[in-house]
Order: structure tokens, then sequence, then C-alpha cells
């Protein structure tokens, strides 16, 4: 009941466009139907307690089995347990998809109810004598046999026995032929069809809307990955480093980038907290980096005209996102929820088996992965950060850039340190390769791209590199060089 | 001597998002000496434990490793009764782009791995390789005794 109104709420307050609450989980349409479900097993005398007993008898008698065997002999007890649950369960409601298209409306519901096969009875003993007697015609009716059901109801005394004492009795025929199945008593057993018409129509109106809530997903999947290329293509046209008017957007772009990546909207990778976030995170996060970049004064002030509207483009993909994101996490709650009442009202557990007929792009959230990623890949790729290009050793920018023969790039200041301590082995992959490089091994295509965008970082790294090397050549054989040959000024 | 960038950055992260389980905090007089603690790793037998140790990083740090000792008494196989450890990254495979955190780590993971065949106690890695159950009753003691506020 909480749920049903929660549910509601939030689909008109989190400002859902209508189109999308409209093909939202219908919670309390379903929750009818499930009643109406209940209304029909109660009618046949299968309502939930009766059915949850005849499950736990089952279980019970399956646990007696299993002992006397082990006392008995256990390589028996080892092939007969392979399968119990299948050979052993009073009914079982499964699930088939009759159109191997996979279209909608192809999943039906099925309750099977063991009887035996020869007499049409059935073999679970716990039931009220109307239900026994329902499921009897309807084997008859299925022609399973010809045996009238006429007075037999007090006839056979064996299969009145209850399960739990037939469970003792031993096992004959393990080899159970495709046909006919044995139950543990080894009596030749066959399914029966319960026909009911309300589930059907519940999981019709639940597939129906998972398979709009799929279709929604992949075109709003579709628009916004259509939209951050757009960005992606305005950013790179808008952001020349070569141009004066330009740099100073680029510098702005990578502060805003900066802070993106540092709230961790999404995701995050740290160790403490990594993996997806959920919508509830993610919106405090989303939120959080509004307020920072306006308190930066990181929105305003573009120099050009595309670069405002780019912004306000990436803001808006964002959102999007963020509402996406709530919209499928709080439909996949629904339905677990719905499935979970079903099953609580009905006892026929479909929670486990109905999902696996679902797309599965609705129970991982892999949506805001694979957006962010691709974000990631077309918006926030086209503005270099300074992260990606630092050394491995002095965490400074990598310049001069010197690539060893492993592909591995260190500034040139660090390569020289490590090859005057004799450090032969790369520091990131221990290959033998540093004593071997030298000015050929400059990275000039690197070299170029690091004085292009990031200018300012490069000139004073060049100008902390040309001081330390001095200071190695000059400052320290300098002082031996004053006391050799004695140079004291007096 | 100014403090190098390098060492600034791995403190400012190491503040930000610290390791679980971890921490590492300078000093106020001397940045480079760091008081550490790591927890005892789930299901080993410092499980519970919190383990103080210090680190120091030396002048031409990160050419040459940290200097890292337990503080809190402990037994392990490859640590000695000053606290010294045993450990192929602290000594010559040590490569500059390791850092503190990657260190620590490591130490974590060796509290879970003891390795009794590359020993630095003597005589607990004998205990360890003659009798392994008695020699983790007895890390398990120390560790109560030692290692818990």
């Amino acid at each position: 009941m909480k749920f049903a109104q929660e549910f509601k709420a939030r689909l008109l307050q989190d400002g859902f466009p209508a189109e999308w609450v409209n093909s939202a989980i219908s919670y309390g349409q379903l929750k009818k139907c499930i009643k109406r479900v209940q209304q029909e097993l109660t009618t046949l005398g299968l309502d939930a307690k009766t059915l949850h007993t005849l499950l736990e008898t089952v279980e019970q008698g399956q646990a007696v089995k299993d002992e006397s065997h082990d006392s008995r002999n256990t390589s028996t007890a080892s092939t007969d347990t392979s399968s119990p649950t299948v050979q052993d369960k009073p009914f079982q409601y499964l699930f088939n998809s009759s159109d191997v298209g996979g279209k909608v409306g192809s999943v039906r519901p099925k309750l099977l109810f063991v009887v035996d096969a020869k007499t049409g009875e059935p073999l679970s003993a716990s039931l009220a004598p109307e239900t026994r007697n329902y499921l009897h015609q309807l084997a008859v009716a299925e022609k399973l046999t010809a045996v009238r059901i006429t007075d037999e109801d007090q006839l056979p005394p064996l299969s009145r026995s209850s399960t739990t004492t037939s469970a003792e009795e031993e096992v004959e025929g393990e080899d159970g032929e495709a046909k006919e199945r044995r139950s543990s008593t080894g009596r030749p057993t066959k399914l029966i069809m319960v026909p009911l018409t309300s589930d059907l129509e519940f999981f019709s109106v639940l597939e129906k809307e998972s398979s709009g809530l799929v279709a929604l997903e992949a075109t709003q999947r579709t628009t916004l990955t259509k939209d951050i290329v757009d960005v992606g293509r305005v950013l790179g046209k808008s952001t020349n480093p070569d141009s004066s008017s330009q740099r100073s957007d680029l510098d702005r772009w990578r502060r805003i980038f900066e802070l993106y990546l540092d709230s961790r909207i999404f995701f995050a990778t740290t160790e403490r907290d990594h993996g997806a976030h959920d919508a509830a995170k993610a919106e405090k996060n989303w939120l959080l980096f509004l307020e920072q970049g306006q308190k930066a004064n990181l929105f305003k002030n573009f120099k050009k005209r595309d670069n405002t509207k780019a912004l306000k483009q990436f803001l808006e993909i964002n959102q999007q996102l963020l509402q996406t994101l709530k919209f499928q996490e709080i439909n996949s709650k629904a339905m677990t929820k719905i499935l979970k009442k079903f099953d609580k009202r009905t006892a026929l557990n479909a929670k486990v088996s109905f999902p696996t007929f679902l797309p599965s792009t609705l129970i991982a959230s892999s949506f805001s992965r694979d957006l962010t990623s691709e974000v990631a890949k077309h918006i926030l790729a086209v503005v270099p950060r300074l992260d990606d290009y630092l050394c491995p050793i002095c965490f400074t920018i990598a310049y001069r850039p010197i690539r060893l023969r492993c592909q591995h790039i260190f500034c040139i200041r660090c390569l020289i340190v490590m090859q005057r301590a004799g450090t032969k082995n790369c520091a990131l992959c221990r290959e033998e390769t540093v004593m071997e490089a030298d000015s050929s091994h400059l990275d000039i295509a690197m070299q170029n791209f690091l004085m292009r965008y990031f200018k300012a970082e490069s000139k004073m790294k060049q100008r902390q590199n040309e001081y330390d090397l001095f200071r190695d050549d000059f400052a320290a054989p300098g002082d031996e060089f004053m006391q050799t040959h004695g140079c004291v000024v007096m | 001597m100014a403090l190098p960038k390098r060492i600034i950055k791995e403190t400012e992260r190491l503040m930000a998002e610290p390791v679980p389980g971890i921490s590492a905090v300078p000093h106020d007089d001397n940045l480079r000496y760091f008081d550490v603690t790591i927890d005892g790793p789930t299901q080993s037998p410092y499980e519970g434990g919190t383990f103080k140790l210090e680190l120091f990083l030396p002048d031409d740090y990160p050419m040459t490793p940290p200097k890292v000792r337990f503080l809190t008494k402990i037994y392990h196989p490859n640590i000695d009764r000053l606290g010294r450890i045993c450990l192929d990254v602290l000594k010559g495979n040590w490569s500059p782009a390791l850092q503190i955190r990657t260190i620590l780590l490591s130490i974590q993971a060796l509290l879970g791995a003891p390795n009794p065949d590359d020993p630095l106690a003597n005589d607990v890695a004998q205990q360890w390789k003659e009798d392994q159950n008695t020699a983790i009753a007895t890390a398990k003691e120390w560790t109560e005794k030692y290692a818990k506020a």
C-alpha cells in the first residue's frame, strides 16, 4: 500500500514527461489483477496457504528421503537426488515462450500439476477433495486416462497416502522416461495444465509494459547519444588552442570538466566508493557539481556563443541522464515489488522464473554507465586533461616527453635522474629500457601536443628542468671544483 | 628544502581518498614523516587488529623507496622484532612509479599472505613451517594483546 502511493507520487513529482509516466508500470492495475488471480485460485481450492503447505510437505518428505537413502546406500542416493526439485514438486509454475521471436504477448504462464499417469489422480494428498476432483477431471478431459471419475475418490488408498509417507518407499525406476515422469514413489506421473485466465492478463500487462520501458530506454539512448556526439563536435570546433580568443574558453571547459569528473556524478572509481551510483547519490553529486560550478563562475562568460550553447546542451544531457536513471530505478523497483506481491498472494513463486524473459537492460542499469562513457569519449576527450599527461614519477607534466622502447613516457628530467642513478628498468613495466634512451627517444608529436594544449604548464616545467640540470652539472661538482683548485675568494 | 610536488600530490590524495583500512597522516613539523595505521585483513590471524607503522620519505624519494617499519608488535614471518619488513618492493623491486598508497596496500596484503619461505624473523618462520596452527594461534594472541587499543 505504501509503495503504491510512493510510486504514484514520484511519477508525478519528479517532473517526468507525460509520455514516460504513461509507460510506467501500472502498479495499481496489476495489484487488482493479482486479486483476481487470488480469487481464481481460491475457487479452485488452490489458495496461497494450500500451495505453501504442499511445497513444505514435499520439502520435508525430501529431507526424510535423503536421510533414509544415506543410511542404506549412498550410491543410489547420489543418482536419485540429482533433480529432486523437478521430480517431486507437486506443481510447477512455468513460463513458456510460444513465440521464438520474443514479441509482446509471447510469455505464457502455466500452472502444471503432477498427476498419476494411469489414473489421472493428483499425487498431492493434502488438497481438498473438491480440488482433487477438479484436477482429476482436468486430467480426464485431457484424455490422460480412460478412468471415469465416479466414486473412486474413496477407492485407491495408495494415492491418498500423503507424499511424506510415499516418499519413504523405495525408489525403483531412476531412469525417468521421456514422456512419463516418475515421481519419487516410482509411479509414472504426468503434468496437467490448470487453466487460469487472470494470471495471463497479469503477466501480459507486465511484459508489455516492460518492453515498453525498454523501447523508451532505447529511444532515450539514441537521442542522448546523438546529442552527445553533437556537443562533442561543436566543442572540437570552438576550442582551438591555436587561437588566442578561444584559448580562454578551452581553459574554462577544462575547469568545468575537471570539476565534473571530480564530482563523480554517475559513478566513481576510488577504492572506497566505486561502481555506478544509484539515482539518489547521482542527484546529490549532480547538484553539488552545479553549485560549485556556479560559485566558481564557470558557467558564464564564454567568449564564443557556440560554447555557451554547447554548455547548455551538456548540462541538459546530464539532466536527462539523471531523469532516466531515476525513472528506470523506480520502475524496476515497482516490478520487483509487484512480483513479490504476486508470489505472496499466490505462492506460485513467479519472481524467480519470470524475469528471465525480460530484456536484461531493464534489470542491469547499464544505461547510465554506457552513456557516461559516451560522454567521456565524445565530449570530455575533446578537452585534454593535464592528469592524463603527467610523468608517473614526478607527477608534473611529462615535458619534454621521452618515450622508451616499452612505450612508457617519462619527463626528460626523471629519465636523466634514473640514468644517473643506474636504474635500468622502466618504472612502469620493469623492462630494461632506461639506459638505452637518448635524444632520439624524444616524442616530438607529443611534445608539440603538450605545448599546444598546456602551454603554460610546459613552459614552466621546461624552466624547472633547466634549473635542475644546471644545479646537477654545476652546483654540486662546482663545490668539488672549488675545493680541488683552491679557488677561494679571500 | 621545498617539498617536491610529487609528495604534496600524494599526500593530498591520501587525505582526500583514503584507502579502506589504511590511514597515513604526515607530521606537521616534518611532511616526509607519516603516522600510518593498517587494519588486519579479514580472515587472517590479524583480523580485528589495528597496526601502527611509521613511514619516512628519504630525500631522493621516489628514486629510493620509503622507509617503513611496524611500531606495533606483530607475530609474522616477514616482520622482525624491530618491526622491519621483508618485502621486495621496499627493497630491490622498488620502482619510482610506486607510491605510498601502493606500498601500504602491499604491506596489508603481506599480512594476509605470510611467506615463511622468505623469512626475516627466523624463529617465527620456522614455527610457521613446522606447526602452522600454533603459529597462527600465536599471531592471533599477539593481535589481541598488542593491536587492539
